[in-house]
């Protein structure tokens, strides 16, 4: 091996020629400096280009964050520091205040200021004027790129399947390139479009750029187009140069479908009739977990909106499984089970296993959901057989209409914190996990603002505040709450102006924020099931009181609510025969054996007793029956003949049964006896607490005296008897007796009567004579039932209960009755509701029935009803309804009491024309539809009571099922499905809708169906609470209820114009639905959807898009419509001869009620605000918007009115006048709990350019030819505004104190987070 | 040790071979002075630019240190931003804020400024285009970064300085 550093001799003997190496060595270590300078260089450039690209890239950061803290600024400038006077609301692009200053001949305030969320030169407008027109981009932007920028421009990239094409994405939103896919509601104007688009689905959407200067301030090009921006009003200088420029669009989350929160099935809600479309709300109603199904929940926005092009529903309104498995499996924690959307009968399953499957990060997430994310096998389902549902295109449109992240905030337009519909136990021990979270939802810093409950019923012996006026009330919490309420409805309103204390009065204010309270109280929640622990509210079915709650009372205010109560309604005095020979009464030719229907025995002595009506206004289930004392007192002044009928001058009842004992079979078909309107007679009777044995019934002639004699031989009905009556006090106690809850005064004026007699069967008495024949007096004595005589032998019949029907009242009785005034000019005009709401109800309420002083020729002048069926529960009655098929086929075994076996038979007659008032002029009610009123006054023009005062017709409710209609506060369905029985137990008679598969009267042991989502959804609900129980001046307005949907009975002002006050009250401004604002119900189910003062997945009503109001994106609006029911009764469908069945029949209904909307049609009534420039202020002026119905395929309806469009709608509701309040408002309340205007969510869209201006260019331009753009950076922030609901500083909004409450409002407590940050990488 | 004895002889013995010309040292100097000193300058200049690039690291860095800050500031009742304006920040060669100066000198340092007046701008606040009432919920924030802190008055023009602005919103409540 050669050595190192050797040098050859060769080389050493030569060395002469190495002269010149020094300059080689010079040379070569010039070389290596060379390089060594080079690479120096090179790298110093390369570090220097690598850090300037990172400063760039920090530089552009920073711009981003700018862009996107000009935003976070913008909408924290617009929501904060609003106080209780004015109030936001937000849409695609800007948010608008609004105060709370009227503006003229409108029922909305002015609006103070709009905020933009999007680049322009004018970044906040102030004042009530607004186009939005005004700011669509100049059409020439294209030829401004420094004033104007897409901020949806697409990217060129190469086609992953095939690299010649070139295909664009884009960062917003681009349509699908397949014309089979279009997405409902997702399409834009191309008339109107600006030029720019890359290709066929791209959306051009320019803004302006905005440019910051070195020292911070924000400028905007003053010049509209040229090749370079000019600035006027904060100009760059040299000193203060351009060094980037901003362009944002913000989208509101609300405006998208959230995929968390949307699912999609068939729609459901409270049956209402009994045809086979109500039935099939009963027989495959939603079970526990079953959320698609409940009505309001965020579960029933239909996903398909904007997935059906992948997932298709070929007809929506019978969906199969198999069609709406995959939104199930795509849906967190929503599973298939129970009915399965409608398709699958209940009875005998469990409640749905929801998933586990956690909620989606994000839409892309979603996007990529595949057949993994369950278990099942979804081969089958998804025929296309791919990894995943949707191709690739879904995947670039999917982010602009769908959304993981929606939020709104549930606070009132006063930006105080809503008050929870749901009521809950004080004790926390008295709550199941549900209840928690609900409390949660509705607690804020510890304070809770939703209404609670003293206590709850344990056993008879401990009843808990249900049975108490005051003891709920007393809890200081819901003290302040109601003085909230009012508060709030004496405070003008922001973004409408005026209060509700200027329109109505201060004491219909007081008594309609009262009966909010009561009504939360104790319509809901009242039993519920299959939660630990269990408790009850109102006492148990099978115990006094069943599920009956005794109204709220302030007595400082001599106000109350409705409770589940009762109330009487009618004072009846039945004459009776207490003594007879059985001497016969013989009319015509007295030599002719008197006819069997003249089988009448003459009295020598009567007596008299006392019976009341009771009615409630809360008719439904689960079944009432309270418990309640009456004491009565001035009855001693009433005498026969100027004999003393010898009442006692005062005395006493206890009156209660248990629903327990009548229920199921022992009522046979007289279902819903003890849940319909009236009140059970035979519950009147005392009875000894705890079982059936009654005891003395003291409203009677004094028993174990003689009666009043009776010295007549003639015919009965000839004989005139003096009767003198007078005044008499009713006192209503709570079942202890000890506390008075009402107090009614009734005047019996003196009238004469005929004489009562004895009903016999036409048996001869043979001990009297041959062939009962009394020769020396001529006449015919006949057999008689001694019980028909004495009043105690009466009521013994009546623990058989259908016998109170026959033996109560006799046919040879006399009654006389004061009842609640129907008259035209009486404060109730038969409203049983204006009864139910006084504590002290005078002597006008009342008055004696329109018979009573008919005198002799007058048997019965009363309008007494018993707690049975409709149609055969009228006690004795003149005109009562005759039972044809009785009569026809069984003779006078079955016939009820209140119908005369004589009267000529009119298959079609009109029941009600004598026996009730009726509720529709034009309508003809058939014996099951007897409406829930008294007796018409006879100068009402057909009878009808519920006109309002200014003569157009009132508000009244439908009955639930097959219940009759009447004047009703819409209690809240808390009907279950029993977990027991099943096909083979099923009566499909009239007993279908309640008893058995309803499980009205039974309590679901199997907590089969309870859920607080299904039982009430939002404050709409509460729309059948009277508005003008003490009005103005005294001056009451009976059948009127607050006003919750467009199209009350009463309007005739046309869809396209501004109702009035003649259309209704509730339409004098502030509208009423203002007042559901107040209130909201937390959705904690299947998780929870809410949170304290926010709820996901509500769909906001402003879609329009500023500044590009020629792209339209109302997809999630058409979500919350689509699978939503229109149900309306047309007039004649109580009219036998018309409809046969009738709607409230026992026997099936053909014709379906139910109509689909119309949803174009509808949105065209929506869209109509921003054609005005105006945006809505508040969901519930959902109310304000008509839904247009149409007509659903495959389904019968009775004479059907062509589909209207949306200003003929109101003409369509005229042929629908058998449709009460509460159905008319019911969409409004599904709807509604879905929808908002506000958002907490935005997304904001950015792209911004460092910049250099060139040291050769003018200071005060910008060019992009000139000056030099070093960054660039576009992509997304997603920002929410929350509050932390345990913030201890966050004061009691709710407080007594007044500064408090005109100072504290939750706005200033918002807080902001990033919650995600998208950079555009296509 | 090498074993080839003829180089051990060559080392330690063979006197000095002859050296180079004057001429070719003269010509080989200025070969060597008329190449290395522009090259020469040319290393100061990649030095200069890696300088910079560290710079431009550093002052970024801090950028984001003093920006994140800022942005998270509480702007509540303790009005923390506030607290930044005008407030002064040292670091060291790598970006790191000094907490305790001790012996270590700062490399850069920096400035916060927040709303800062400028002509025609109002005193608090943000102007949004457009608009005639400064933001409540907005400010102006600039970041001026010296890398001579040694100077009287580091922030003066020949301070060697860089300069940040954004615009900070607020984030907590009011």
């Amino acid at each position: 091996m050669k050595p190192p550093f050797s040098r050859s001799p060769k080389r050493i003997a030569t060395r002469r020629r190495d002269q010149g190496v020094a300059i080689l060595w010079s040379l070569g270590s010039l070389l290596l400096l060379s390089v060594l300078v080079v690479a120096t260089l090179s790298i110093s450039e390369r570090d220097r280009s690598t850090s300037r690209l990172y400063a760039q890239s920090s530089e552009t950061k920073l711009l981003s964050q700018t862009a996107a803290n000009l935003v976070v600024g913008q909408i924290r400038d617009a929501t904060t520091n609003l106080g209780i006077s004015k109030t936001w609301a937000s849409q695609p692009g800007a948010i608008r205040v609004f105060t709370n200053d009227p503006q003229p001949d409108s029922n909305r305030a002015e609006m103070e200021a709009m905020y933009k969320l999007y680049s322009d030169e004018t970044m906040v407008i102030t004042g009530n004027a607004f186009d939005p027109l005004s700011d669509v981009p100049d059409p020439t932007w294209d030829d401004s790129p420094d004033i104007w920028t897409d901020i949806n421009e697409g990217v060129s990239i190469t086609d992953s399947d095939d690299s010649s094409q070139q295909t664009y994405v884009y960062p917003i939103a681009n349509f699908h390139p397949d014309p089979t896919r279009e997405i409902e509601g997702f399409d834009a104007d191309r008339s109107s479009m600006p030029d720019g688009a890359r290709d066929s689905i791209g959306i051009p959407m320019p803004v302006k750029w905005l440019y910051l200067l070195q020292d911070g301030q924000i400028t905007a090009p003053s010049n509209v187009s040229g090749s370079s921006a000019t600035f006027s009003t904060v100009v760059p200088t040299e000193d203060n140069p351009i060094v980037g420029r901003v362009a944002f669009w913000t989208d509101d989350e609300s405006c998208k479908i959230n995929i968390n929160t949307a699912s999609e099935s068939a729609f459901w809600d409270t049956p209402f009739s009994n045809g086979n479309t109500e039935r099939a709300y009963v027989f495959k109603g939603p079970v526990r977990n079953e959320f698609q199904r409940y009505p309001g929940h965020p579960a029933t926005t239909s996903l398909s909106a904007v997935l059906d092009p992948w997932l298709t529903i070929r007809d929506p309104n019978r969906p199969q499984v198999s069609e709406l498995q995959p939104y199930w499996l795509l849906s967190p924690r929503i599973a298939d089970g129970g009915s399965r959307g409608g398709t699958r009968e209940v009875f005998g399953t469990s409640p749905v296993n929801t998933d586990s499957d956690r909620i989606y990060a994000s839409v892309d997430e979603f996007s990529f959901a595949n057949l993994s994310r369950s278990s099942r096998n979804l081969d089958d389902i998804n025929s296309a057989g791919s990894e995943t549902y949707f191709d690739n295109d879904f995947f670039k449109i999917a982010p602009f209409l769908l959304t993981a992240q929606s939020r709104a905030p549930e606070v009132n337009l006063f930006n105080k914190p809503r008050v929870s519909l749901w009521p809950l136990q004080l004790d926390d021990n008295q709550r199941n996990a549900v209840d928690e979270l609900l409390a949660f939802c509705s607690t804020a810093n510890e304070l809770p603002y939703y209404i609670q409950r003293a206590d709850v019923w344990t056993s008879s012996g401990s009843r808990g505040s249900s049975q108490s006026p005051t003891q709920d009330l007393n809890i200081p919490r819901n003290e302040q709450l109601y003085e909230y309420i009012y508060r709030l409805m004496d405070t003008d309103i922001p973004g409408f102006g005026g209060n509700f204390e200027e329109k109505y009065g201060d004491k219909d204010a007081r008594q309609i924020a009262l009966q909010m309270v009561d009504y939360i109280r104790s319509s809901v929640n009242t039993i519920p099931f299959g939660l630990s622990p269990e408790y009850r509210f109102a006492p148990s079915f099978n115990s006094e009181g069943a599920r009956s709650v005794v109204p709220l009372a302030d007595n400082s205010e001599n106000i109350r609510g409705y409770g589940r109560s009762v109330t009487p309604t009618e004072a009846m005095l039945v004459f009776f025969p207490s003594k007879t020979d059985g001497l016969a009464v013989i009319q015509g030719n007295k030599d002719r054996f008197p006819r069997r229907r003249d089988f009448r025995a003459l009295a020598t002595e009567m007596r008299a007793f006392l019976l009341l009506e009771t009615a409630t206004v809360t008719p439904g289930f689960p079944g009432l029956n309270p418990h309640l004392q009456y004491r009565i007192s001035g009855l001693n002044g009433f005498s026969v003949e100027n004999r003393s009928l010898r009442f006692p001058a005062e005395a006493q009842i206890d009156a209660h049964s248990r629903v327990g004992s009548y229920a199921g079979s022992q009522m046979g078909t007289f279902v819903g006896g003890l849940v319909t309107l009236r009140h059970g007679s035979n519950a009147q009777f005392p009875r000894t607490v705890g079982t059936l044995s009654r005891t003395q019934y003291p409203f009677t002639s004094a028993i174990g005296v003689d009666g009043v004699p009776i010295t007549i031989s003639q015919d009965p009905d000839t004989a005139n008897l003096r009767f003198s009556g007078g005044t008499i006090e009713i006192e209503v106690l709570d079942w202890t007796g000890t506390e008075i809850l009402q107090t009614l005064t009734l005047d019996f004026p003196d009238t004469s009567i005929p004489a009562p007699y004895v009903q016999t069967d036409g048996e001869i008495d043979e001990t009297k004579g041959e062939m009962g024949y009394n020769a020396a007096e001529d006449r015919v004595y006949l057999k008689y039932d001694s019980r028909e005589l004495n009043f105690n032998d009466r009521l013994a019949e009546m623990n058989t209960p259908d016998n109170i029907k026959e033996w109560l009242v006799r046919p040879g009785d006399v009654t006389r009755s004061v009842e609640v005034s129907t008259a035209g000019d009486s404060p109730t005009k038969g409203d049983l509701r204006h009864v139910m709401a006084q504590a002290s109800v005078p002597q006008s309420y009342f008055a004696p029935h329109p018979s009573y002083e008919g005198g002799t020729s007058v048997r019965f002048a009363s309008g007494y009803r018993h707690a049975a069926w409709q149609w055969n529960g009228n006690l004795y009655v003149e005109g009562s309804a005759p039972n044809e098929n009785d009569a026809l086929d069984s003779g006078q075994k079955n016939t009820p009491a209140g119908q005369r076996s004589t009267r000529s038979l009119n298959r079609f007659k009109q029941s009600t024309r004598a026996t009730a008032g009726i509720l529709v002029p034009q309508a003809t009610y058939f014996r099951d539809s007897v409406p829930a009123v008294p007796t018409a006054d006879p100068n009402l023009p057909g009878g009808v009571v519920s006109l309002k005062k200014n003569g157009r017709p009132g508000d009244w409710d439908t009955g639930m099922a097959i219940l009759e209609d009447g004047p009703f506060i819409n209690k809240p369905d808390e009907t279950n499905i029993t977990a027991e029985g099943g096909r083979d137990s099923r009566n499909f008679g009239v007993g279908t809708l309640f008893n058995i598969q309803r499980n009205g009267d039974r309590e679901d042991n199997g907590g089969v169906s309870f859920s607080p989502n299904r039982q009430i959804a939002s404050a709409i609900q509460m729309g059948s609470l009277p508005s003008g129980i003490h009005g103005k001046g005294g001056n009451n307005r009976p059948w009127e209820t607050l006003l919750f949907c467009p199209n009350p009975p009463s309007r005739e002002t046309s869809p396209a114009d501004t109702p009035n006050q003649n259309d209704h009250f509730g339409f004098i401004a502030p509208y009423d639905h203002l007042l559901a604002d107040l209130f909201w119900m937390p959705v904690v189910e299947p998780y929870a959807i809410s949170e304290p003062l926010s709820t996901a997945g509500k769909i906001n009503l402003n879609h329009q898009i500023l500044p590009f109001t020629y792209l339209t994106r109302d997809t999630g609006l058409r979500a919350v419509l689509k699978n939503m029911r229109i149900m309306a009764m047309p007039t004649d469908a109580a009219n036998r001869s018309r409809m046969d069945p009738i709607y409230k029949e026992g026997s099936i209904c053909r014709f379906s009620f139910r109509y689909g909307v119309n949803v174009d049609e509808t949105l065209e009534g929506i869209n109509r605000r921003f054609e005005e420039g105006d945006i809505y202020r508040s969901a519930t002026e959902i109310c304000e918007t008509f839904l247009v119905p149409e007509r659903i395929s495959g389904e019968t309806y009775y004479r059907p009115p062509r589909d209207p469009n949306y200003d003929q709608t109101l003409d369509w509701w005229e042929r629908h006048l058998l449709t009460g309040d509460n159905v008319r408002e019911r969409p409004y309340n599904q709807i509604y709990p879905r929808l908002t205007t506000k958002s907490n969510v935005y997304r904001i869209h950015v792209r911004v350019e460092s910049l250099k201006k060139s040291r050769s260019s003018t200071p005060g331009e910008f060019s992009h030819l000139r000056d030099i753009v070093t960054g660039k950076w576009q992509g997304s922030f997603l920002v929410e505004r929350f509050v932390d609901p345990n913030d201890v500083t966050l004061p009691d909004f709710a407080s007594n104190s007044q500064s408090s409450f005109d100072d504290d409002s939750v706005d200033d407590y918002y807080q902001f987070r990033t919650l995600e940050v998208n950079e555009f990488q296509p | 040790m090498n074993s080839n004895p003829e180089i051990q002889r060559g080392i330690r013995f063979r006197p000095p071979a002859r050296g180079f010309t004057l001429a070719e040292v003269i010509l080989s100097m200025g070969i060597i002075a008329s190449v290395s000193i522009p090259m020469v300058a040319l290393l100061a200049l990649g030095l200069e630019n890696m300088r910079e690039s560290k710079g431009d690291f550093m002052k970024a860095r801090i950028e984001k240190h003093l920006s994140s800050m800022v942005t998270q500031a509480n702007w509540g009742e303790t009005n923390l931003l506030k607290d930044f304006d005008s407030m002064e920040w040292e670091y060291d060669g790598q970006g790191t804020p000094i907490e305790d100066r001790g012996d270590v000198d700062p490399i850069y340092v920096a400035r916060v400024g927040i709303d800062a007046p400028a002509p025609g701008a109002p005193p608090e606040g943000l102007l949004m285009p457009g608009s005639t009432t400064p933001s409540r919920e907005m400010k102006r924030v600039t970041i001026t970064i010296s890398d001579r802190p040694g100077l009287e008055n580091p922030f003066s023009a020949s301070g060697g300085l860089t300069e940040f602005s954004f615009i900070a919103t607020r984030n907590d409540r009011r």
